[in-house]
């Protein structure tokens, strides 16, 4: 007691109640589990009500198919089914029926219990083999296992006669009930056939939808990409792919017109078929945050750049910044299909030299883009130099020189200085003595110069516009220039023409009128003086003109600007803004530095960059390469490797672009700009790659190879000339490979080329040729091609086709068709009847094709004509008939060249 | 000694029963907890980041939140003191506070009244030098660690003009082994005043409590003030040292 009163003493009971506190504690505490498994399972799962709408749509697409499937076959299916019915009506009431079931199903019990008994010997076998061989191994006496295992085995062996007798008596029952019932077997397995595709449609609605009322749960898809990369410690980096999660149905083409996330991919078969995402994922491509589902926001990336990091969470790219990334595969190839701004912003940044100042990833091997001025002294006017130097747009509004924004002092140094290093050793190889500017006009227009040139609006603009040259470059310079450029230049990209000094002195003449030097008076005392020398050095060196111009003593200075390999993933607290009001964005800086590079210039940031006065397309185009720049490397074996012949065919291309093949020849669907320059047809150079014409499958490599090295008069009436130019012999190769690689088949090693041609045949050939009258064109090269260069120049196989289809390989050219054609029969025209004396059209064409090429060795007579008795050759087809048909064959000349009229050439 | 103590204590009628009078209350206690940490968590929709990439170095580059105090300390000091020492004495201070503290007030019950010194000394510790620095570290340090304000934006390229000197040198001392001298004697004279006047202030407890306890416990609390004089000297008057030697500054 005393000790009870003394604890209450101690231990009062606390009056206050927490039964109401407790109960709202609680309920709120339930409350928000609800609301944390709400926001979990549904608030976090966007993509549930994507995938719905998916299986919805799906379900709805396959119940229409159902439908119409269910209509189609409703007549049909009921007939069958009343067939079936009756069949079956038939059958319950036939006896006989009925006892053969009976009789099949007693068959079918005496044959499982039969199989029953020799299974379970078997399994005894087994256990008995186990003892004798547990036995055995250990080294026991084995004998009654041994025993016992041989009389189960023999046992078992006993069992497969009584089984093979019931199975017969099984099949037999079988085959008589199947017999009996066969009508009603059939009728079902029609059934079946009809519903099959019914029943498959079901099946993929039981899919989307599973039970009535709930459908197909939701999940997480994506695509592993095993050896995305290696990290430092040598270990394998996954990347995992969730977009298609949401864009469940990016490669249905049934999508295209819905909204995302469900709508289709744009060009499945070049993006999706060529990339298929369930094996590269979408985020090499697409960038964004692959692994995030939900919400949109966060797995499209993060703007804030404070939670990107590179390869895993960046903003996905959109509109034209998606052709960027192609980059990170298509490097090597210039023009790439299905990228046109990537291949438009790649094409100029190596025309516009930005690779000189910048090293980027697959440009560092670029050559330097300017004219050389290791001797530029002797070829401009001082005057006209510091002009150039301090507004180049004043002299060629077009040029690809930028603008540096030089004061007075800065042009007139760099003038001082260039001239200063130029060779003062040089002289030109030439005079300007004599020159007739109206020969030299003609000259100019007719040998090919406007290929590259452009001369008063006439010409293409590939190389400098000529308007004003008389006011840039001394006279001797132009004649030694025109004349010989690897004079002046041994790595000139003008080629030679072949021009004599006459010719060559016409043409500067002619040139000379356009443009006169304008001198200012006293420049040359100011460009001697040292300081004013040593100032224009110090500013080459700044702003970097070696970049894109050879420079004597300046040959190995670095590049003086940022390298640009990963430019694209430049954080904005990296890049400067200077003073200037842009939104803070890389896509705004880089449009505001290409606009104008001063943008950012502050007093303390002094950036070289010169002014290259860029379009908005031209600054569209680079602004998507750079953001190709990013640095990543894709393993080889997610990436594009190009194939030899690809490689050959993108060697071949730069080529044909840096020596603007294009400006003469047709390749690859565009070319032959020259065209609209010259008088007529007849005069245009030939097509290298022209629709179904390909030049490699006409013309021997090696011919080709020396030609290109050393071009010698093919068409000797074409007065635009092959010029010679200064390739390497690589790049020769390059090119005859590139040329060969166009055609469709492989080209092989010409067969046959060593065995002699049968006379006879050849002296047919010769009899067909004077016959059709070839030599009107083709004698001594006149209006065709001299046909003693056929043999080293033409593969034996082509010629055949090119007299069959001679219009259809170049429609320009002045040779007629010499056989009709009807469908694919090639037929002998009325005027050339006498042909038909000689076999079909093929033997006709091959003989042809053999004199031809045995033209320079023929032993054979050349006069001989076919239908003329008086053969010396061994034909025998020609003699045969020796009709009255001269006129025939004169007839047919004048309906021949009443096509080409006047003294138009022949190919 | 203890003994007369725990009497004493007896003697207070206010006890109840753990169970179910404290239990119910840390009961409530742990459900309103669970609901605000819920509630919280969805609500600022806390990520998991990504994997670090050794290639890029956050600005700021900041430890751990319950570090960054100490990270922060590292603006004002040597590593060696910030890194080192200061974690090691917060420790060892902590373990010796048994052993220096022998004061039985204030056991099994609250009190403010008798443990003023305790208590004002304790929450200086943690509140100035733990609490706050973290609060500092994590919500006013910006990139550069330079101090941003809650309002202001943090911007990367915020330039900050280095322009802190030594004490001596504030003072016009010039000459290296003199600033030494200087710098010896302001902060030896400190640790020597400060010991002085807590001596002379509590002389009375100096039989009850000991010298040896005494004398350590003013020296720890001068440490933990003086972490707080060099940065109000830093951050208001732009000393970097105080005492430079070829072996160590502070």
């Amino acid at each position: 007691m005393d000790d009870q009163e003394k604890n209450e003493g101690y231990i009062p009971v606390e009056k206050v109640s927490f039964s109401f506190v407790f109960f709202l504690v609680s309920g709120a505490a339930l409350l928000v589990t609800l609301w944390a498994l709400w926001d979990d399972e549904y608030a976090r799962r966007g993509f549930k009500e994507h995938q719905e709408e998916y299986f919805k749509v799906q379900y709805a697409r396959a119940e229409g198919d159902w439908k119409k499937t269910n209509s189609d076959l409703a007549s049909k299916e009921n007939q069958i089914k009343e067939g079936l019915q009756q069949e079956l009506g038939k059958l319950e009431d036939s006896k006989e029926y009925q006892t053969l079931v009976d009789q099949l199903s007693v068959a079918q019990v005496a044959l499982a219990e039969i199989k029953e008994e020799k299974k379970f010997t078997g399994s005894r076998l087994d256990e008995a083999y186990y003892y004798y061989k547990k036995a055995l191994h250990g080294g026991e006496n084995y004998d009654v296992q041994l025993a016992t295992y041989k009389s189960l085995e023999k046992e078992f062996k006993q069992w497969d006669p009584k089984v093979a007798i019931e199975q017969k008596k099984y099949d037999l029952a079988e085959s008589n009930l199947m017999e009996f019932k066969a009508k009603y077997v059939n009728l079902e397995k029609e059934l079946k056939g009809l519903t099959l595709k019914r029943e498959q449609i079901q099946l993929t609605m039981d899919y989307y939808k599973p039970f009535p009322f709930i459908w197909r749960p939701a999940e997480v898809l994506q695509t592993v990409i095993p050896g995305f990369g290696i990290n430092s410690f040598s270990e394998i980096i996954y990347r995992v792919d969730r977009c298609m999660t949401c864009h469940t149905s990016y490669k249905d083409n049934y999508y295209k017109d819905f909204k995302n996330p469900l709508k289709t991919h744009p060009n499945l078969e070049g993006l999706i078929d060529n990339h298929p995402p369930d094996r590269t994922g979408c985020t090499w491509c697409h960038l964004g945050q692959g692994t995030a589902t939900a919400p949109a926001e966060d797995a499209h990336g993060s703007h804030h750049e404070t939670d990107q990091t590179a390869e895993i969470n960046e903003p996905i790219l959109q509109g034209k910044f998606m052709e960027s990334n192609c980059r990170n595969c298509h490097a090597e190839v210039l023009n790439l299909k299905g990228a046109p701004v990537l291949s438009k912003g790649k094409n100029l940044f190596v025309k516009l030299g930005c690779h000189g100042c910048h090293l980027a990833d697959g440009y560092s091997q670029e050559a330097k883009v300017g004219p050389s001025l290791l001797r530029v002294g002797s070829k401009v006017n001082p005057s006209w130099l510091y002009r150039w130097v301090k507004n180049p747009r004043e002299y060629l509004p077009k040029t690809r020189m930028p603008d540096f924004g030089f004061n007075d002092k800065d042009a007139l140094g760099v003038t001082a200085y260039l001239l200063s290093v130029s060779d003062k050793a040089y002289k030109p190889s030439y005079k300007l003595e004599s020159g007739d500017p109206e020969k030299g006009q003609k000259e100019f227009e007719g040998v090919g110069c406007l290929a590259c040139h452009q001369l008063n609006g006439k010409g293409e603009s590939f190389a400098p516009n000529l308007s004003n040259i008389g006011s840039k470059v001394n006279a001797d310079w132009l004649v030694s220039w025109v004349g010989n450029p690897t004079h002046y230049n041994d790595k000139s990209k003008m080629p030679d023409l072949r021009l004599t000094k006459g010719q060559a002195s016409n043409i500067a003449a002619y040139l000379m009128q356009f443009g006169k030097p304008k001198h200012i008076a006293g420049i040359a005392a100011r460009l001697n003086h040292p300081k004013m020398i040593e100032h224009g050095e110090s500013v080459v060196r700044a702003r970097g003109c070696f970049a894109c111009h050879d420079i004597k003593g300046m040959e190995n200075e670095g590049r003086i600007a940022p390298e640009l390999s990963a430019f694209g993933r430049k954080l904005i607290l990296e890049l400067e803004f200077g003073d200037a009001h842009i939104p803070h964005t890389w896509e705004s800086w880089v449009r505001a530095k290409l606009k104008e590079p001063s943008t950012f210039r502050t007093e303390r940031v002094l950036d070289k960059m010169p002014n290259f006065h860029l379009s908005e397309e031209d600054i569209d185009a680079l602004v998507v390469l750079l953001k190709g720049f990013n640095g990543t490397k894709v393993p080889e074996k997610y990436r594009k490797v190009l194939t030899e012949k690809e490689k050959t065919l993108e060697t071949g291309r730069r080529l044909i672009d840096r020596y603007n093949c294009k400006g003469c020849h047709h390749v690859e669907g565009e070319g032959g700009r020259i065209q609209k320059y010259l008088s007529g047809t007849a005069q245009y150079p030939p097509p290298l790659d022209y629709g179904s014409y390909h030049v490699g499958e006409r013309i021997k490599g090696s011919w080709l190879f020396s030609f290109l090295k050393n071009p010698t008069e093919v068409r000797s009436w074409v007065k635009v000339r092959m010029p010679t130019f200064n390739l390497t012999d690589t790049e020769v190769r390059d090119l005859t490979a590139y040329f060969e690689a166009l055609a469709p088949q492989k080209i092989n090693y010409e067969a046959g080329v060593n065995i002699r041609k049968d006379k006879s045949v050849v002296q047919t050939g010769a009899g067909i040729v004077n016959y059709m009258d070839c030599g009107k064109c083709h004698d001594e090269g006149a209006k065709g091609i001299d046909f003693s260069i056929a043999s080293a120049r033409l593969r034996q196989d082509w010629i055949p086709r090119w007299l069959k289809d001679t219009r259809e390989l170049i429609p320009w050219t002045k040779m007629p068709a010499h056989w009709d054609k009807k469908g694919n029969e090639y037929l002998v025209k009325t005027k050339f009847d006498k042909l038909k004396t000689v076999g079909n059209v093929d033997q006709q064409i091959d003989a042809v094709k053999d004199f031809i090429i045995a033209y320079n060795l023929a032993d054979v007579d050349f006069d001989w004509v076919l239908g003329d008795e008086a053969s010396g050759g061994g034909s025998s087809n020609g003699a045969v008939e020796s009709g009255a048909e001269d006129d025939a064959g004169s007839e047919g000349e004048e309906e021949d060249l009443s096509e080409d009229q006047e003294e138009e050439p022949i190919e | 000694m203890a003994e007369p103590a725990r009497k004493k204590i007896e003697a207070v009628a206010e006890k109840v029963h753990v169970w179910p009078y404290l239990v119910r209350i840390e009961f409530l206690c742990a459900i309103i907890t669970i609901l605000l940490l819920t509630v919280w968590s969805i609500s600022i929709d806390a990520p998991l980041e990504e994997a670090a990439n050794p290639t890029k170095t956050p600005n700021p580059s900041k430890a751990p939140w319950y570090f960054l105090g100490l990270q922060d300390i590292l603006v004002y000091f040597d590593p060696w003191f910030a890194g080192v020492v200061a974690p090691v004495l917060i420790i060892v201070g902590l373990m010796l506070i048994p052993y220096l503290d022998v004061n039985p007030k204030g056991n099994g019950y609250y009190t403010y009244t008798e443990r003023k010194f305790a208590i004002w000394v304790y929450s200086f510790g943690f509140l100035v030098l733990w609490i706050a620095l973290i609060i500092m570290g994590v919500f006013l340090r910006g990139p550069g660690w330079n101090l941003f304000m809650p309002w202001q934006f943090w911007d990367p390229h915020k330039v900050v003009a280095l322009v802190s000197v030594d004490l001596p040198y504030a003072f016009g001392v010039r000459s290296y082994n003199m600033a030494m001298f200087f710098g010896g004697v302001v902060v030896l004279g400190y640790f020597a005043v400060g010991t002085g006047i807590y001596m002379f202030m509590e002389r009375k407890a100096l039989k009850s409590v000991g010298f040896v306890r005494m004398f350590l416990k003013i020296q720890l609390v001068l440490i933990m003030i003086g972490i707080v004089v060099k940065i109000v000297l830093r951050l208001g008057f732009n000393i970097k040292y105080i005492w430079v030697t070829p072996w160590f500054n502070v």
